[in-house]
């Protein structure tokens, strides 16, 4: 598997963690108001902030677990091929992170995509003001379709890598 | 009136055989794109641009008509 590859799948599954973390907090600081307990919206804010930083620092620390892991796993494989026995390991080659044309194209199609969900979210946001739904729900809408739209962006971008890109 | 299709088919893994079994990396590294490019491409995954495939001819000393040939089709 791809280094890119790879590193879209951490980002997925750090987003789920994130986001599945974001709707326990919600859950639990509701209580049993149901969405009237949006009215704290200093106390919505407060959750979306603390859930940023730690997707912050959940992507670093995935990173570091990527490069270690990848590390390891190719010193092993090198160990057990007898042919590339006590050879060094090609960094280059094992974290091949050149962002040529190709990935600029798949970069610029998923993002479009993501910026779909954000979009949506945005509007489905205003739609919650006008329904007389307190601030916070549309801090909350807002925030899931980002979250969304992450989680899109890399799906879509993991069948691209898989299944091909065309121009146009 | 239809628009043209070109199905672009390439003889890459070919000529890297032909060029002292060269690897998909070392051409990657040759025309400065990455292993998985190369890859998408041979397999007609992606269609490089114009540069690229100029790249690519380059690094395995071919012209461009002997790497890269089109079908046309409606």
């Amino acid at each position: 598997m791809e280094y890119k590859v790879r590193r879209i799948i951490m980002t997925l599954v750090v987003v789920g963690i994130v986001y599945l973390n974001f709707v326990f907090k919600v859950n639990g600081f509701l209580g049993n108001q149901g969405l009237e307990g949006f009215a704290d919206v200093k106390g919505t804010a407060i959750i979306i902030l603390w859930n940023v930083l730690l997707m912050v620092i959940l992507m670093i620390v995935g990173h570091i677990l990527l490069h270690v892991i990848g590390a390891i796993g190719a010193s092993v494989k090198n160990e057990i091929n007898p042919e590339t026995r006590g050879q060094d390991i090609d960094l280059e080659e094992l974290f091949d992170d050149v962002d040529d044309e190709m990935d600029k194209l798949i970069n610029l199609k998923s993002s479009q995509v993501g910026f779909i969900m954000v979009g949506l979210g945005f509007v489905l946001g205003l739609a919650s003001i006008l329904m007389d739904y307190q601030f916070g729900v549309m801090l909350v809408v807002m925030y899931s379709s980002f979250m969304l739209g992450e989680v899109v962006e890399a799906a879509y971008k993991l069948v691209m890598y898989h299944r091909g890109v065309i121009h146009g | 009136m239809g628009k043209i299709k070109i199905n672009i088919s390439n003889n890459i893994r070919r000529l890297r055989f032909d060029n002292d079994e060269m690897t998909q990396l070392e051409l990657a590294k040759k025309s400065g794109v990455s292993r998985q490019t190369i890859n998408n491409i041979e397999s007609g995954k992606y269609y490089p641009s114009l540069e690229l495939a100029f790249l690519i001819a380059a690094a395995l000393n071919r012209d461009i008509q002997e790497v890269f040939t089109h079908l046309k089709g409606e």
